[in-house]
């Protein structure tokens, strides 16, 4: 373990496009969750609960999760170019060479994965806990609602199996960008279309649809009755546990087609 | 000698082009061994089923009589077709990540070596990606030997290099070969595996030629240069004689191929008995290339 850490961290340290990802989602990212908590306050009044408050405990845990979890499709734009660039530099193929295994490459990058889930997620806790003591002034703790945190950490990994693989199925890097984020918008209009059409338990099972729905819109069940009272639609939103769960597989999923296909195909 | 590496019926396709047709070669510790071929004959691939990165569709190879893990690798120093490191890393965190994936000690005094002794010590901080096509070319070979492997795998290893860089990774790889160790080397730069080689295969569309030591290869169907006063009576001799064939008139004295058996003392005999007495008898070792030309045009 500490090997490939070790040779992941000495060939991400000095990649300039993780470094300016990292420095625009340090800044960044708190922008957002202040200016998402200014919105919801100032623009989404009728539908707020009593004693909610966006940036006190504990609703800036949820505030501060959607807000960062915007910086997914970043995220992963970050992850397709580490695994491409190892594809466009055929330095892959070379740690194959000198003798490291496809299996332990791809657990090296399941390392890096973790790793910068971990920090963002850090960042996160830290940006909400740092706006929560500033704000609060009630009785709640900053360990109420603390759970989105874990959620939003298993939301990164997943954006990240996903983007890893696009990444390995397409080697290209521009390509895995492009296909990466049409993937959502793709899976948008077929999830809505499937919803209009009474399938909208498909979508809730969609796979960034679920990943999405770890971290949901910090009032989005009160915006899903008033839209009930109004319409007499109901969105499927499948319980947390559930959910988890399938996020879990998708991510299961697309590590082990990476791993298969990086196993089967030459490099 | 031990046995290094033996395949056995490799066989791989790309779609419809068969790019290896039951490979089966043996390389054994020391010898410093030539794949020899034109381009598209298979080299690459083979090199690449051999390192891990190709996946055969049939047979098999053995590093080290020790099958086709992993491991083995860690104990191989390898160039395939072109230098494969990190642009925007400097010459010494590239070589410091080979160091980490072979799991090598003393890191910093390896680096400081290999980089000495390919001549970049100099560009040690500057990144590969202001490197010329030469300078890739020696960090690569820096890479491949930081380990101190037992064998040394070449694809190509003077390509890009001006002359007097070919002059010293030739001379570079041949101080390694003195130090006991394999090489493997596939190249169509003739010369080179002529001034190198110990051992060579030829391949040929996927399918080998012929494999042995490269001076018994080249002695084969040996061509003789003869001379006597008389030119004409003596190619006339040599026409009837039933061993020997009239190649080609070369100054003042015939080239004659010979069948494997007659050797240059029969040949002297044979043409005195037919009155006419050789004041010239030289075996003519062909050069690879001609040699080379002669298998692959069959």
């Amino acid at each position: 373990m500490k090997q490939l850490l070790t040779i992941e961290y000495l060939k991400l340290r000095k990649l300039r496009s993780l470094q300016i990802i990292f420095l625009i989602y340090a800044i960044i990212s708190p922008v957002t969750i202040y200016a998402i908590s200014s919105f919801i306050t100032n623009f989404m009044g009728p539908f707020l609960p009593k004693d909610w408050s966006a940036l006190q405990f504990p609703d800036v845990w949820s505030v501060a999760v959607y807000a960062s979890s915007y910086f997914n499709v970043m995220m992963g734009i970050l992850a397709v170019i580490v695994i491409s660039n190892e594809y466009s530099y055929k330095t892959l193929r070379q740690h194959v060479i000198d003798g490291l295994s496809i299996k332990k490459a791809i657990i090296g990058k399941f390392f890096v994965f973790i790793a910068f889930s971990l920090i963002i997620t850090l960042y996160t806790f830290l940006t909400g806990l740092f706006f929560g003591l500033f704000y609060s002034s009630g009785d709640a703790t900053f360990l109420q609602g603390i759970e989105s945190i874990g959620l939003y950490f298993i939301q990164t990994l997943c954006y990240f199996s996903f983007a890893f693989f696009i990444a390995v199925l397409l080697r290209r890097t521009a390509v895995s960008i492009t296909l990466f984020i049409l993937s959502f918008i793709a899976e948008t209009i077929i999830g809505l279309s499937l919803s209009a059409a009474g399938y909208g338990v498909i979508y809730a099972y969609m796979p960034l649809n679920s990943f999405s729905k770890l971290t949901p819109f910090p009032i989005l069940k009160e915006m899903i009755a008033a839209g009930q009272e109004r319409s007499g639609n109901t969105p499927v939103i499948l319980d947390t546990p559930i959910n988890i769960a399938i996020c879990f597989a998708y991510m299961l999923l697309f590590f082990l087609i990476a791993f298969f296909t990086l196993k089967r195909r030459d490099l | 000698m031990h046995e290094i590496l033996k395949t056995e019926g490799l066989r791989k396709s790309y779609k419809n082009i068969r790019a290896l047709n039951g490979l089966s070669i043996t390389v054994r510790q020391g010898q410093i061994y030539g794949l020899l071929g034109p381009n598209g004959s298979g080299k690459t691939t083979t090199l690449g089923i051999l390192l891990g990165v190709i996946k055969p569709d049939e047979g098999s190879f053995s590093w080290f009589e020790n099958g086709q893990q992993d491991v083995n690798r860690i104990n191989i120093g390898a160039l395939l077709e072109t230098p494969n490191f990190y642009p925007y890393l400097n010459a010494v965190d590239n070589l410091k990540i080979v160091a980490q994936i072979k799991s090598l000690d003393n890191v910093p005094e390896r680096i400081e070596s290999v980089l000495k002794r390919v001549d970049l010590w100099k560009r040690k901080t500057a990144n590969f990606s202001t490197f010329s096509l030469g300078m890739k070319q020696r960090l690569a070979i820096a890479s491949a030997i930081l380990a101190d492997p037992d064998v040394l795998v070449l694809d190509e290893p003077t390509n890009g290099l001006d002359p007097q860089g070919i002059a010293e990774i030739r001379s570079l790889i041949l101080e390694i070969a003195k130090e006991g160790k394999t090489i493997i080397i596939a190249s169509h730069i003739l010369d080179e595996i002529e001034k190198m080689c110990t051992h060579v295969a030829i391949l040929k569309s996927g399918e080998l030629i012929k494999e042995g030591a490269l001076d018994e290869i080249m002695l084969q169907d040996r061509v003789m240069r003869i001379g006597a006063a008389d030119l004409i009576e003596l190619k006339r001799i040599v026409d009837h004689l039933p061993h020997l064939t009239y190649l080609k008139t070369d100054g003042n004295d015939i080239l004659i191929l010979t069948d494997g058996d007659v050797s240059a003392a029969e040949v002297n005999q044979l043409i005195a008995e037919n009155g006419v007495y050789l004041s010239t008898l030289s075996v003519y070792k062909k050069n690879l290339e001609s040699m080379f030309l002669e298998i692959i045009n069959k």
